[in-house]
């Protein structure tokens, strides 16, 4: 899969945006856009080749956090987005 | 505060950003008598610029959390280096808030700022200015018509308080050049410019009151 420069494609792993559970235990279903800043996160699986002054930070395969509103477009069950709509990176600590 | 993202762990910043812990959202501040009033009530506390209005409670100091694999210069037009480590405490400027998100990760807030906002980073009680700012304190000017004084708390006359240790390379060529001038040195800087006050009216923390600039905006010294 060949992407523009500083873009990344991650499979989303689990997006907390589904449902949310009050202390008292009620689950809350969450629409699309409710929480919009509760963040997604997913595996890398392509990454652009960067620019100059501005390399890729990600490496296929590691776990990414992001918000809903960064993603560009799903493209074959994987989320693109830009790498500086990133929030962090996974750690493996 | 606005626009908090919940997240479970800290990870590491990307695209420049740098997460730095929050203690203080200086909201508030304590008077002498012990009273915890609103920072509203300290005519532009945190404004400190002229026409800046006072809409939000912004800190201006943090401890590092978690630094990028690496600095870049992108949208910036000079190449640096990091400067900082996990543990420092960064200050920058009031007006660095315009692409900053907060995190909220187990109560704790952290603010992801970009690392070319940074303007000083204190660590072991030592002060160091960052990306090729230049500290300094202000020179008051006394002026004097008929029987009436007015002393100006700023002119355009600054005392070098601090150099950088390393200077950002420019990419533009004119900008790059020696370092002529040391701590000391009383200098003017460039007349459509304005220094960057470290710190604002309330709730400081360092012992004086310091401006930076970026080492290029400095024009030439002048006799004490």
């Amino acid at each position: 899969m060949k992407i523009r420069a500083l873009l990344l494609a991650a499979t989303r792993l689990e997006s907390k945006q589904k449902e949310k559970v009050t202390l008292s235990g009620i689950i809350i279903p969450l629409g699309v856009a409710a929480h919009s800043n509760i963040p997604l996160k997913g595996r890398v699986e392509h990454i652009g080749p960067g620019i100059t002054g501005a390399p890729m930070e990600v490496e296929v395969g590691e776990n990414v956090y992001y918000k809903k509103d960064a993603i560009i477009v799903e493209v074959d069950g994987m989320d693109l987005l830009d790498q500086s709509m990133l929030i962090q990176i996974e750690s493996e600590e | 505060m606005r626009n908090e993202i919940p997240i479970d762990k800290l990870g590491i910043p990307v695209m420049n950003q740098v997460f730095v812990k929050i203690t203080d959202i200086e909201d508030s501040f304590k008077t002498k008598g012990g009273i915890i009033a609103k920072s509203d009530f300290v005519p532009e506390a945190w404004s400190n610029s002229e026409g800046h209005s006072v809409t939000d409670f912004i800190a201006r100091s943090g401890v590092v959390a978690a630094i990028p694999k690496i600095i870049t210069s992108h949208g910036y037009d000079y190449e640096t280096e990091c400067e900082i480590q996990v543990g420092d405490t960064v200050f920058w400027s009031i007006g660095s808030f315009e692409s900053c998100s907060v995190l909220v990760c187990s109560g704790e807030k952290f603010l992801s700022i970009n690392y070319h906002k940074l303007l000083i980073r204190e660590r072991d009680g030592d002060i160091l200015p960052l990306n090729g700012n230049v500290l300094l304190t202000s020179v008051s000017k006394v002026r004097t018509a008929l029987s009436y004084t007015v002393t100006d708390k700023l002119s355009n006359l600054w005392d070098i308080c601090q150099m950088p240790e390393k200077i950002p390379v420019s990419k533009i060529p004119r900008r790059n050049g020696e370092m002529y001038w040391e701590v000391g040195d009383r200098v003017i800087i460039s007349v459509n410019q304005s220094a960057m006050k470290i710190e604002g009216d309330i709730n400081k923390s360092l012992d004086k009151e310091l401006y930076c600039v970026p080492w290029h905006f400095i024009l030439c010294d002048t006799e004490k």
